[in-house]
């Protein structure tokens, strides 16, 4: 077990290491000077050119330069945004929160709307019911995110007026469209996965020795059968955390809301260099840091894993 | 000219981004800048009191710091927190604001003011001749970037302020500066509570504290940025339409880079006026009777092709001169805006002070004559491939160029130039990249467009002294353009100013140094509840005046 997890945290380091590596060469590998990007707001002379670049560290080895930007950041220093002069893990710090709001209210969008849809397809197996879920979800599952949202939008705001088009904050109103928006293709996906579960879990031999010994269907269904019907759900749930941070720059684009996505787009379109290593830093590192808890609470519930 | 390098950057990007922030080239204008104008909430109508004004805004501002913005949304926004020496009516006449006198020594090198004594920052601190100093002082300094009003300070060799006392102050340049009342009146320059430049230091730009109509109250990034009401406000200019503090409680910019969430947003009432909303869905709310569109045709340099007079083949005047005449600018503004648009026909916009029709009537659509002139200067068509050579070379024009500024409108530009046999390079890249090729000197062409009450950016565009790299892309040489162009920003008398730039207009014309395209507009969409919508003089509009009728 010990190893085990000495090895996972050994990988997710690497890994972050590796993004970092890229991070830091993209963005010296695309076309254009970083020296122009942040001058071109002021008429300056080629000494300041020259000055800038060294007051960067531009004229330093690659290698060296990656040192002092790795060093920094470990020590939370992401550096300055070329656009608007804060600092970057500032701004980071500043736009976070609306985007966990959002994930977390997705999220708990897709495991209710789901989770039941899915519990009540796999109890009503084979009938019209579970056929409908079905072929709801596989909808869901096709329709692309901007045009839920476009719908959404059309029938909550425009028409009915009842939440808002352009939302920020994390109250209910101002979440309800976007975590529909964000929530419904991940509730097909989890309607599919628990359907599926809970119909292998039913056909289990235990299942059968707790009807037979009589006991109460509700039970035999909450206690016995769903219970190991979302140790996979459980483990899916970790990695769509980690998609549906990613997955919220379209919605936050849309609803105009604040959020990392949207500020790395932002930042993408405005060369802000620091600005865009340093988002593309910390969602790398979010993701990686919850793909091992993932991956270690699921060894913890399934020891199986450990002998592999 | 130790500045001059990098000027046709700061020109270009801010171009680029001015552009960007009035919708990407979306053009809308049935009204011409006097209706625009017209009519602001009038002083016996009494105007309802209150309210919050929710503004959808297309980009975010940098920096709320005046001496730091460049760009149309900050100027939008900072109009609001700020007052200026001087202000300027739509019309263009100076009156007092923060200074109710002001007197230029004889050369215009330095300006003495005499201040309101009853004026308080949103801090409480009071408003006296150190506030003055400090601010200009602070935006010669180095915290902040040789843009906006430090570049109108150091280009005229800004020497210092002098506190004569508490009211009264003295600004030296060690050049002469005739334009400096006009300027002094911009938000570029405008005054900063010194108490708040001490307290806040660099992150100023984000806690600005000015004497403005309005305060401000927060700023979330990629949001909203909030003002309320300031109560205390009773140094309004004159030309307003009431005095006293404005009517609304509260002003909440609100940050919607995407055209369609505007308007989803206008539609739903989130937001009671919309900047720079898509040119089609603008007209159909306006015919529905759900919104106005308000419009103003920026005054300056209009939406031009600066050519470069010194690369083969628009080295040769009739080269550049069929350019011109290829391109049916009436028929493509309206292909390209609808009935919004304005077509462009010089190098200056018809609603800039100095503005002579006479360059402006130089060329008008003749693809015939375009032929002509290619043919004479040894541009035929002898392989039938639509496309002119000579001596076995291409008749080519290279045109760098980012296209999120006017993408729309490029296309059909190259489709007129080629059908009378050119051959254009379209190369689509980034700001910087494409300021890398301008200083190679890889281009034809050079898209521009500068927003200005008066010609005066004609300077940096077409002195030879900025040519080969420093923003005279066209890096055309002609004693007579130099020596109006100087003139022109040093005269004292106004009148030998515009018959410089007259002069200077015609040159540029008569030697087809630019292909002009179309006027820029600022456009915006109001609900009917908004009352006493108007435009300042370079196209923002003015808030204080306005109010929401429930």
């Amino acid at each position: 077990m010990f190893n085990y997890l000495v090895r996972r945290l050994f990988t997710s380091i690497l890994v972050l290491f590796g993004i970092s590596v890229l991070v830091f060469s993209v963005i010296h590998l695309v076309p254009g000077d970083v020296t122009m990007a942040i001058l071109g707001r002021q008429k300056v002379s080629e000494e300041k050119v020259a000055e800038l670049r060294a007051q960067l560290g531009l004229n330093d080895p690659l290698y060296v330069q990656y040192g002092r930007y790795i060093s920094n950041a470990l020590q939370g220093d992401l550096g300055k945004s070329i656009r608007t002069n804060q600092s970057v893990s500032e701004a980071i710090a500043e736009q976070l929160p609306s985007t966990f709001a959002l994930a977390i209210s997705a999220l708990s969008v897709a495991l209710a709307i789901g989770g039941i849809l899915g519990l009540f397809a796999a109890l009503r197996h084979g009938t019209w019911f579970d056929t409908l879920v079905m072929g709801i979800s596989v909808s869901g599952l096709s329709i692309p995110t901007f045009w839920m949202g476009l719908l959404l939008i059309l029938f909550f705001s425009v028409r009915l007026k009842l939440f808002p088009s352009i939302s920020n904050g994390s109250s209910f109103a101002d979440l309800f469209l976007p975590a529909l928006t964000l929530g419904l293709p991940e509730a097909a996906v989890v309607a599919r996965m628990v359907r599926a579960s809970m119909l292998d879990v039913l056909n289990k031999e235990y299942i059968t020795t707790a009807r037979a010994k009589g006991m109460p269907e509700r039970l035999v269904i909450l206690k016995h059968a769903l219970r190991n019907a979302l140790i996979p759900v459980v483990t899916f749930v970790g990695l769509q955390m980690a998609y549906l941070l990613g997955g919220a720059t379209i919605v936050e684009t849309m609803f105009a809301r604040q959020g990392i996505g949207r500020l790395a787009v932002q930042s993408i379109y405005s060369r802000d260099y620091p600005m865009v290593q340093g988002v593309v830093l910390i969602t790398a590192a979010i993701y990686v840091l919850i793909n091992t808890l993932t991956d270690i609470t699921y060894v913890l519930l399934n020891p199986k894993i450990r002998l592999k | 000219m130790k500045s001059t390098l990098l000027k046709g950057l700061s020109v270009l990007i801010l171009s680029g981004l001015l552009l960007a922030a009035c919708g990407g080239g979306t053009q809308a204008t049935e009204a011409p800048v006097s209706e625009a104008t017209e009519a602001p909430a009038g002083e016996e109508v009494p105007a309802a009191s209150g309210g919050v004004l929710n503004i959808g805004i297309p980009v975010e501002p940098e920096t709320l710091d005046p001496g730091d913005a460049v760009y149309v949304q900050e100027q939008f926004i900072l109009m609001n927190i700020f007052d200026s020496l001087l202000s300027i009516s739509p019309e263009g006449e100076l009156y007092p604001a923060l200074a109710t006198a002001w007197e230029p020594n004889a050369d215009y090198s330095e300006f003495t003011f005499t201040l309101r004594e009853d004026v308080t920052f949103h801090d409480g601190t009071p408003f006296t001749a150190d506030a003055v100093k400090a601010s200009f002082d602070h935006i010669n300094s180095d915290a902040v970037l040789e843009s906006g009003g430090k570049s109108l300070l150091q280009d005229h060799a800004y020497v210092e302020t002098v506190v004569v006392d508490d009211y009264t102050v003295t600004v030296k340049f060690g050049a002469s500066y005739p334009l400096f009342l006009r300027d002094a009146a911009r938000q570029w320059l405008s005054i900063s509570s010194p108490a708040a430049l001490d307290e806040f230091g660099a992150d100023y730009g984000r806690n600005p504290v000015g004497t403005g109509p309005f305060k401000f109250v927060q700023w979330d990034a990629q949001s909203q940025i909030v003002l309320e009401r300031n109560d205390d406000y009773n140094w309004g200019p004159e030309f307003a339409g009431h005095e006293g503090p404005a009517y609304l409680d509260q002003i909440i910019f609100r940050i919607l880079p995407e055209a369609a969430t505007r308007l989803t947003a206008f539609e739903t009432g989130e937001i009671l006026i919309a900047g720079e909303p898509p040119a089609l869905d603008a007209i159909a709310l306006a015919e529905s009777g759900s919104a106005a569109i308000q419009t103003f045709a920026q005054p300056g340099i209009p939406a031009i092709l600066m050519i470069n007079a010194t690369k083969a083949p628009t080295d040769n005047v009739n080269v550049r001169k069929a350019m011109i005449l290829a391109v049916n600018q009436e028929e493509l503004a309206q292909t390209a805006f609808q009935e919004l648009g304005l077509p462009a026909y010089s190098v200056v916009s018809p609603t800039t002070w100095a503005y002579d029709e006479a360059a402006a009537s130089l060329y008008s659509y003749d693809p015939e004559e375009a032929a002509r002139l290619l043919e004479e200067a040894g541009w035929v068509d002898a392989d039938g491939d639509g496309i002119r050579e000579k001596d076995g070379e291409l008749l080519t024009v290279d045109w760098p160029d980012n296209p999120a500024w006017s993408e729309a409108f490029n296309e059909l530009l190259i489709g007129y130039l080629t059908e009378v046999g050119f051959n254009v390079q379209y190369r689509s890249m980034d700001d910087g990249a494409a300021y890398e090729e301008l200083l190679a000197g890889n281009y034809t062409l050079v898209y521009m467009y500068w927003t200005r009450p008066d010609p005066s950016p004609l300077r940096y565009l077409f002195h030879s002294e900025n040519a080969n790299g420093g923003g005279a892309w066209t890096n055309f040489v002609n004693e007579d353009l130099d020596a109006a162009l100087a003139d022109a920003d040093v005269n004292t008398d106004e009148e030998a100013r515009k018959q410089d730039y007259i002069a200077a207009q015609n040159i540029i014309m008569e030697n087809a140094l630019v292909l002009p395209m179309f006027t820029v507009n600022t456009s915006y969409l109001t609900s009917p509840s908004i009352q006493g919508f108007t435009f300042d003089l370079e196209g923002y509009p003015f808030l204080y005046d306005i109010s929401i009728t429930q």
